[in-house]
């Protein structure tokens, strides 16, 4: 198993990601942290709470390593979004890439973020120094949706209410 | 035909899900509009930048529900 795909509601521990990671032909790792900052669009940022259908979420981390394995050969993935409240300076995300030579590890990290913010179903709410707060915008699925597979009774038959 | 849709994100004001009782199958893009009708039209953008979902993949939205089922209502992600 070269790659780990997690949504997870604890607070995320980076070391068992980095052992899961790791490999004696691999001589660079690394290591992407998504941190809750103070501030968004001149508005005081005091928390953030995640949302997240972490079965499709997960299901689409792993298709974006698969992508980036095939993009960036023999490299291995450590994925974990956290799902729930979190304070300013607190992780929200962790990608963890090795790979034999630091280029194919920066190169896929890069790429494994930023399809994630396309195209993971998690969304964030910000919470403001004012009392208010707000769902943020995002990236809509609906060229996934143009491109995905027919919906089937077949693929719902297990999941009639 | 009962049809469970479930919310996240920006859906979330409305609860967790909600049913709906259609007399017959329904295309993706009706489905959209029933749901404007009980949740507002004022939502009605945000519904249409929404993708639907079940369990394990996005939904082609020319699909055609004709089944009892339970699906997800995907507003834009912004993850990370």
């Amino acid at each position: 198993m070269t790659i780990l795909a997690r949504v997870t509601t604890e607070p995320i521990d980076l070391a068992p990601l980095l052992n899961f990671i790791r490999d004696d032909a691999h001589g660079a790792i690394d290591v992407f942290l998504g941190v809750v900052r103070n501030q968004h669009h001149g508005k005081s940022v005091t928390a953030i709470t995640y949302d997240a259908h972490a079965a499709l979420a997960e299901k689409t981390f792993y298709e974006i390593c698969l992508e980036a394995q095939g993009l960036w050969p023999k490299t291995r993935y450590a994925v974990v979004h956290f799902k729930g409240n979190l304070h300013v300076g607190d992780t929200s995300l962790v990608i963890a890439v090795s790979s034999p030579h630091r280029a194919e590890s920066f190169e896929s990290c890069r790429y494994v973020i930023e399809e994630i913010k396309k195209r993971a179903p998690i969304w964030k709410k910000e919470h403001y120094e004012d009392g208010q707060s707000e769902w943020l915008p995002g990236h809509s699925l609906q060229d996934e949706a143009l491109t995905a597979p027919l919906l089937t009774d077949a693929a719902l038959s297990d999941r009639h209410v | 035909m009962i049809v469970t849709i479930q919310f996240y994100g920006a859906f979330q004001k409305f609860g967790k899900e909600l049913a709906l009782e259609l007399s017959g199958p329904v295309t993706l893009a009706e489905l959209k509009d029933l749901l404007s009708s009980s949740l507002g039209g004022q939502h009605r953008s945000l519904i249409e930048a929404s993708a639907f979902a079940s369990e394990e993949t996005i939904i082609n939205r020319a699909s055609v529900i004709q089944t009892d089922c339970r699906l997800s209502i995907l507003p834009p992600v912004c993850g990370g």
